[in-house]
């Protein structure tokens, strides 16, 4: 059980700045996702976190202790690797015994406490079975089983369920939040995959270039990101963009491109005019409208996706870009068919293009 | 229909390849079972009219009546086929042994660990794989003769292993690369880099390291240019330079051929046991 705490944490390979400038505190029985698309550095943060790898500089300190010169087994982390990696040549029972075997326990303190660890994720049955003859999901289990049996002070979960099917993943997922909160270690999540990271975490912490984006809740990240990366990275269907200026029309602050305007006033009261922001806006907040008018955008239909209980259009905006919304399950369009979709202002986002950053409010 | 044609042309280069490998070591075999006569026969005969098994008793100096009563004589150079016999396997043990011994961890540092210079060290491996062994082989020679290494059965040993340890050291880093990141495994549980080696890579990576044993096996048992210079005529004789005794002697073909037929022995039983592990030995695929 330990708070973690990251400071200034930076890793470098040869030229490479895989982390930079990180600092990161993980509340005691937290579960903190690291979402990032690859190379992004979640990897090499939650290695450097176990000690696999020694930073560059900074340090890393669990509760209050220092541990950024110990060695994974004197952190007391356990870790579950891509594809739930076991020793191969084991059996089930052997590989979750391998996390006693330093230990010092007696034998039969260690047959009980795998026996207890291997109930608590069900795969008491599976234990003399080698991990080839394992399906994935059980393979995974076992795995955990193996990271629990140690009470670490911290689980350190590497893209475990990346490899599984879809369906798999799903059960997974909440059986692994449930544990983490029943037994209430502290955990970290690294994953590429924001329903994943949406799902399970406590709070999200998204990183882009060996750096931070943004550390927020789960409905932080997606309500007010701060960004224009994280606002396209979370959120499914993906965000629209549309790219513009902030121009004074009639007294009042409007966003302006070549085929819409957008009054802001409500949403934002007094802006500066401004060139070269992007508005941000949820597939889910589109609505189709049949008639052009003030605040709607003309597309012309690309595709339509039928998820069953609603469909996503997917149209064509006249600069070339990709709008989606959000439509009900019975809407028909052909494909070329011109439509206009509008949203409330007050639904969207305004960031500078250039800096990524969201404009202030 | 393309599927069709791919798959006669298939067939054909099978049997080609077949026929390429099986014929000569059927020709082999033939001429062990036949006597002097029947080998000399014209038009060849392509089955032995009268299959006997004198040569073998022959080589290891053994007088043998035929059923005609005819007696043939036990071979002259029988004392250096038995040697030879005994040699061959004493040395391929040996260099089995050690070059299991040291191409195991010496590939494991290679494909796993980085340290500095390991790109020209790994150069270094790759130059011996290349180098023709006859290309050292007068360089041994003085060496040798100083050394008062000429026709001991220490000094093929030696030599035999500059081959091996290169040629097994360059296959088993490949091996070694594409297992799983396993060390972190066993770092997170708490093992030593020495422990993690012993007690988890090697029982893991055992389908390799047979491979390794079996090529260094295979490689030190055919030897023929080495032993041909240095341990020819000498104590130390093994068998493919003391069946060459045939070729320059009286020829004596069903002497040679039944010397070849026991040489083909030991690769045919390793081949035998083992044909499960090496189709299962998929060099790219190291945990199974």
């Amino acid at each position: 059980m330990a708070r973690i705490e990251l400071i200034n944490l930076e890793k470098v390979f040869g030229e490479q700045h895989a982390v930079r400038a990180l600092d990161l505190e993980i509340a005691d029985g937290e579960l903190l996702v690291l979402l990032g698309p690859s190379g992004c550095g979640k990897s090499t943060t939650m290695n450097m976190i176990a000690g696999l790898l020694p930073p560059t500089s900074g340090s890393i300190v669990f509760g209050d202790r220092e541990v950024t010169d110990e060695s994974p087994y004197q952190r007391n982390v356990a870790m579950v690797f891509q594809s739930s990696l076991l020793y191969p040549h084991l059996t089930a029972r052997q590989n979750i015994q391998m996390s006693l075997k330093r230990s010092g326990l007696s034998k039969s303190d260690v047959s009980q406490r795998v026996t207890e660890a291997a109930t608590t994720v069900d795969v008491a049955h599976l234990l003399d079975k080698m991990p080839g003859q394992l399906s994935g999901g059980e393979r995974q289990r076992v795995a955990t089983a193996k990271a629990i049996v140690r009470q670490p002070a911290c689980f350190l979960l590497d893209e475990p369920l990346a490899a599984l099917d879809a369906a798999l993943r799903m059960t997974l997922r909440s059986e692994l939040v449930n544990l983490q909160k029943r037994l209430n270690t502290t955990m970290v999540f690294v994953t590429h995959d924001q329903v994943e990271a949406m799902t399970m975490g406590d709070r999200i912490g998204v990183m882009r270039n060996g750096g931070l984006e943004q550390i927020g809740t789960p409905n932080d990240i997606y309500n007010n990101p701060e960004s224009l990366f994280v606002a396209g990275f979370v959120g499914s269907p993906p965000m629209n963009f549309f790219a513009g200026d902030i121009e004074t029309v009639d007294g009042q602050p409007t966003f302006v491109n070549a085929f819409a305007r957008f009054r802001l006033a409500d949403a934002y009261g007094q802006l500066a005019p401004r060139s070269g922001v992007t508005l941000t806006v949820r597939p889910q907040f589109m609505r189709i409208v049949s008639e052009a008018g003030e605040g709607t955008v003309p597309l012309t239909v690309y595709a339509i996706e039928h998820l069953g209980n609603e469909s996503v259009l997917i149209a064509d905006a006249p600069d070339g870009s990709k709008v989606r919304a959000v439509v009900a399950a019975g809407f028909e369009a052909k494909i070329g068919q011109a439509l206009h979709a509008s949203f409330d202002p007050s639904n969207a986002g305004l960031f500078d293009t250039k800096t990524e950053r969201r404009v202030a409010q | 229909m393309r599927e069709k044609r791919w798959t006669i042309w298939m067939t054909l280069s099978v049997i080609v390849a077949l026929l390429w490998t099986l014929v000569p070591m059927y020709w082999t075999l033939k001429y062990a079972f036949e006597t002097h006569s029947e080998i000399a026969a014209f038009p060849p005969l392509i089955f032995p009219p009268n299959p006997q098994v004198a040569a073998f008793f022959n080589i290891f100096g053994h007088d043998y009546t035929l059923a005609s009563g005819q007696v043939v004589k036990g071979s002259g150079q029988a004392q250096q086929i038995m040697l030879g016999l005994r040699n061959s396997l004493i040395v391929a043990i040996v260099v089995t042994i050690i070059t299991t011994l040291v191409v195991v961890p010496l590939s494991y540092v290679y494909a796993r660990l980085e340290f500095r210079f390991k790109t020209a060290l790994l150069m270094a491996v790759l130059l011996s794989v290349s180098l023709p062994p006859v290309s050292t082989l007068i360089p041994f020679y003085s060496l040798y003769v100083q050394l008062d290494l000429v026709g001991t059965l220490t000094g093929l040993i030696i030599i035999t292993l500059t081959i091996t340890i290169p040629i097994v050291t360059w296959m088993l880093i490949g091996f070694f690369r594409n297992l799983p990141p396993i060390e972190n495994l066993a770092r997170i549980d708490g093992f030593s880099k020495a422990y993690t080696f012993i007690r988890i890579i090697v029982p893991m990576a055992w389908s390799g390291i047979l491979v390794a044993a079996v090529i260094a096996f295979l490689f030190s048992w055919n030897e023929y240019v080495y032993a041909q210079v240095l341990v020819t005529g000498s104590r130390a004789v093994t068998l493919p330079a003391a069946m060459s005794g045939f070729l320059f002697q009286v020829p004596n073909p069903e002497h040679l051929a039944a010397s070849l037929t026991i040489s083909l022995l030991p690769p045919f039983f390793i081949a035998f046991f083992l044909q499960r592990h090496i189709v299962e030995m998929n060099l790219s695929d190291p945990v199974r």
